[in-house]
């Protein structure tokens, strides 16, 4: 079949699935291979987890998932991409909440859940609150009273404006009404640096980038920013528990072009679920300190909107 | 340490291992030598071929693909005037002089060489002080890399062949362009027009290419003959015995220069490369030569960046940070393996840790083995006709600047620098400084609002860390020179 042919067919399938057709064509989907979407660079979590995913998807779906990396504008460029491109199920993007809940809600660029539909989410990292063993304050409460006894002096260390470690410390700050110095960094990377080297007091990173660090006994955990607590660290509370509700989700998922049918959606959110139950993608996951976190379309649909919404709200209270 | 370094070379002289270094090193020249598809990106393709492999061999392909591409990149800056990775833009400068006078072959030479040695030196001292200098990398702050930075900045004027006036002209619209995209503490976007490919800001890999080979091809145009230097350019295959005697101190030097700030995470071996070039220019008995042709121009900074790549290592191996994009994407290697690098890594992993820089060893030398052949076949390159030549670099140019972030508006960028670019010199403005400027002004920025806001706006947070103080006042040193010259002596030779 020549790829023309493969496009018309592709393109008819998307007709028909509009018009409610789509069952019987959604059987064959997908007749080619399928472009996945990343709008990041090369050796992120998200980059690793969606090459890790999607190594067995011939497998589950009959058709390899080629990766695409898209870099730029924080996600955006990607982002609008695959937004713009046909709703036929063969170009996908890989979301995150940086560019697909935080970016569009607060910023107004890339794309969020009005213009792009939910397939699957595949997992998420929590994040947690950690500072130097050294530190004054042995708790997330001691350090909250810490902050509120020495206003303006306590450093924190982001991991750039409006990352996961931003905008989790301003919601932390505006509930507790702690003041101080918010030091931005280009990425976990450095301001995990920064950590080590004394040069901010607390960070905030996902658990599997600290956690090297908390088990040499070179970092010390404060609080998880989860609904629970980490089973690898069972004593470490939830901030939530110690008082302050604030839980972010680092998650990893597949979206779909506005408008794609939904037996396509279904038939891929199916393949990812089998792709996410397969031995070698669980032992990889594992190894990067993850779980499998699978939700489909519909309830993730459900936390990526409430996500969206919430992110909008403390976007315009936040903002100077 | 010695029965670890011997245990260490137990595993990678393994045939199977072997075999992956080779292969890394070939295919690291081959992607150093094409410029814009970077070691990142090769790293990310063949990471699904390493799966199947033992760990240590994922690594030593992995980390030879990256410091092959070091010794690559400085080809077609040398041949072409084309930076063929970011390290690699100063070599342009005395490099490509070099190929304009016929001796193509001695700065292939060097550089070859100067990346033996550099890359050999830096393998020694990751296997000997490696924990100590991840210390002094955390002791590493905002304030101390605002003043390297500021000391950095302040050498950018050496770089200018001609008028100092033009030089600082040119470095402060590097540093303006350096602005564009997205501001670094809130996050809001500057001169950036709306659209969101320049919300990340400029390449300056896509500047570089621009300003240095586009714009050298532009100039070519208006001689319409095959200039007569390049007909000569087989001439001289190795260094003479000249060039070695003015090389050996800067590849000293540069090694050094490279090793020390090349462990700071983030730019650090494009730091350490023009850094290198200004002290051997600034300390030369003959500065004038620089610029037009000067070897040391061509070993110091090709040093530099080696030693470098082989330094970058060390956040990786003792605190599990990778300092660039490819040693990311070789953490991402160790990950899918169960392996996550940390301070424990030595003690865990002593085959990894000690296979890895076994293998840094044997790969310099095959690097050296196989780049000393390669030089006389680039030099050939040089005999075709001009007018096809120049229509190879055109399309160079316009795939690697595709291939930086799979963007059509990267090759319009760099064709719009490339008509600046030879606007600029027909001005006599130098290009150097406005790159230097370019790539260390984000970097400037982001420490000095680092260093404010830790210290809630006290800048004496620059002068009470003693690392600091010091590097600043090397810099006040630096910048003030010329101008005591002007006072004692009335005349003072153009920087």
């Amino acid at each position: 079949m020549t790829m023309r042919s493969a496009r018309t067919v592709a393109l008819t399938c998307a007709l028909a699935g509009i018009l409610g057709f789509g069952a019987a064509q959604a059987q064959e989907f997908p007749t080619k291979p399928i472009t996945l979407i990343i709008p990041a660079g090369a050796g992120g979590s998200h980059d690793m987890t969606a090459r890790a995913v999607t190594s067995v998807a011939s497998e589950y779906l009959g058709q390899p998932i080629i990766i695409q990396l898209k870099p730029g504008g924080g996600g955006a460029i990607g982002s609008d991409q695959v937004a713009r491109a046909p709703a036929d199920g063969y170009t996908l993007l890989f979301g995150g909440p940086n560019w697909s809940t935080t970016l569009p809600a607060v910023e107004g660029r890339s794309k969020g859940p009005d213009d792009l539909d939910p397939i699957c989410r595949i997992n998420y990292s929590p994040v947690m609150v950690a500072t130097k063993p050294d530190a004054p304050y042995k708790t997330f409460k001691e350090m909250i009273a810490w902050a509120k006894e020495n206003p303006g002096k306590l450093v924190f260390g982001n991991a750039g404006p409006w990352s996961q470690a931003d905008l989790t410390w301003k919601q932390i700050s505006q509930i507790t009404g702690i003041e101080s110095r918010n030091v931005p960094h280009d990425g976990g990377g450095p301001s995990t640096l920064a950590l080590l080297g004394g040069h901010v007091d607390v960070a905030i990173n996902p658990t599997t980038t600290f956690m090297s660090y908390i088990q040499s006994g070179k970092l010390r955990p404060l609080a998880v920013l989860d609904d629970e607590r980490d089973p690898n660290l069972p004593d470490v509370p939830t901030a939530k528990e110690e008082g302050v509700d604030v839980v972010y989700y680092l998650w990893r998922g597949m979206l779909a072009p506005k408008g794609t049918p939904r037996p396509i959606i279904e038939k891929l959110a199916d393949a990812c679920k089998k792709m996410t139950e397969d031995k070698t993608v669980q032992a990889m996951i594992k190894s990067f300190g993850d779980r499998i976190q699978y939700l489909g379309p519909d309830e993730f649909g459900k936390v990526w909107r409430t996500e969206f919404n919430l992110h909008k709200e403390l976007g315009s209270s936040l903002k100077k | 340490m010695l029965e670890n370094l011997a245990s260490g070379f137990a595993v990678a002289l393994s045939p199977w291992n072997l075999a992956y270094a080779g292969f890394g090193a070939v295919l690291g020249t081959a992607i150093g030598v094409l410029p814009g598809l970077g070691p990142p990106a090769t790293i990310a393709m063949l990471l699904p071929l390493t799966y199947g492999m033992e760990p240590v061999s994922a690594v030593i392909m992995l980390a030879g693909i990256f410091y092959g591409a070091m010794y690559g990149g400085s080809t077609t800056s040398i041949l072409l005037n084309i930076p063929g990775e970011a390290g690699s833009v100063v070599t342009c400068l005395d490099g490509y002089r070099m190929t304009r006078s016929g001796r193509a072959g001695a700065a292939l030479g060097i550089a070859a060489i100067g990346s033996f040695i550099a890359g050999t030196l830096g393998v020694i001292g990751l296997s000997l002080i490696s924990p100590i200098l991840a210390e002094f990398a955390l002791r590493f702050g905002p304030a101390e890399y605002f003043s390297l930075v500021l000391l950095g900045l302040t050498m950018a004027v050496y770089l200018s062949g001609g008028s100092a006036l033009k030089g600082l002209m040119m470095g402060v619209l590097g540093l303006l362009l350096g602005t564009v995209g997205l501001d670094p503490v809130l996050g809001a976007e500057r001169f950036t027009f709306g659209l969101p490919n320049l919300t990340d800001g400029l390449d300056f890999v896509v500047v570089a290419m621009g300003l240095f080979g586009i714009a050298e091809v532009l100039s070519n145009l208006e001689a319409p003959e095959q200039p007569a230097a390049l007909k000569t350019g087989i001439k001289n295959i190795l260094p003479t015995r000249e060039d070695w005697k003015r090389s050996w101190a800067p590849i000293a030097r540069g090694s050094l220069f490279g090793f020390f700030i090349g462990v700071l995470p983030g730019g650090g071996a494009i730091i350490s490369s023009f850094v290198s070039y200004a002290v051997e220019k600034k300390i030369s008995k003959h500065p004038e030569q620089f610029g037009h042709g000067a070897i040391e121009g061509v070993a110091a900074p090709e040093s530099a960046n080696n030693a470098a790549s082989v330094s970058s290592f060390i956040p990786l191996l003792t605190l599990g940070i990778p300092g660039n994009a490819s040693i990311a994407m070789i953490l991402v290697a160790l990950m899918i393996h169960g392996i996550r690098p940390g301070p424990q890594l030595i003690q865990e992993h002593p085959d990894i840790f000690w296979g890895a820089i076994a293998s840094m060893y044997l790969g310099n030398f095959m690097l050296l083995a196989l780049n000393l052949p390669l030089v006389g076949l680039w030099v050939k390159l040089l005999r075709v006709p001009y007018s096809i030549l120049s229509l190879v670099v055109v399309v160079i140019c316009i795939v690697g600047a595709y291939s930086v972030n799979n963007s059509t508006f990267d090759v319009g960028v760099m064709i719009v620098f490339g008509v600046f670019g030879y606007l600029l010199r027909k001005g006599g403005f130098p290009a150097a400084p406005l790159i230097l400027a370019m790539i260390l002004g984000p970097i400037l920025e982001r420490s000095l609002q680092q260093a404010m806001i830790s210290s809630a706006g006290d800048p004496l947070i620059f002068i009470e860390k003693p690392l600091s103080a010091g590097l600043l006042a090397v810099a006040a040193l630096v910048a003030l020179t010329p101008l005591l010259g002007l006072v004692r002596g009335g005349t003072t030779k153009p920087a």
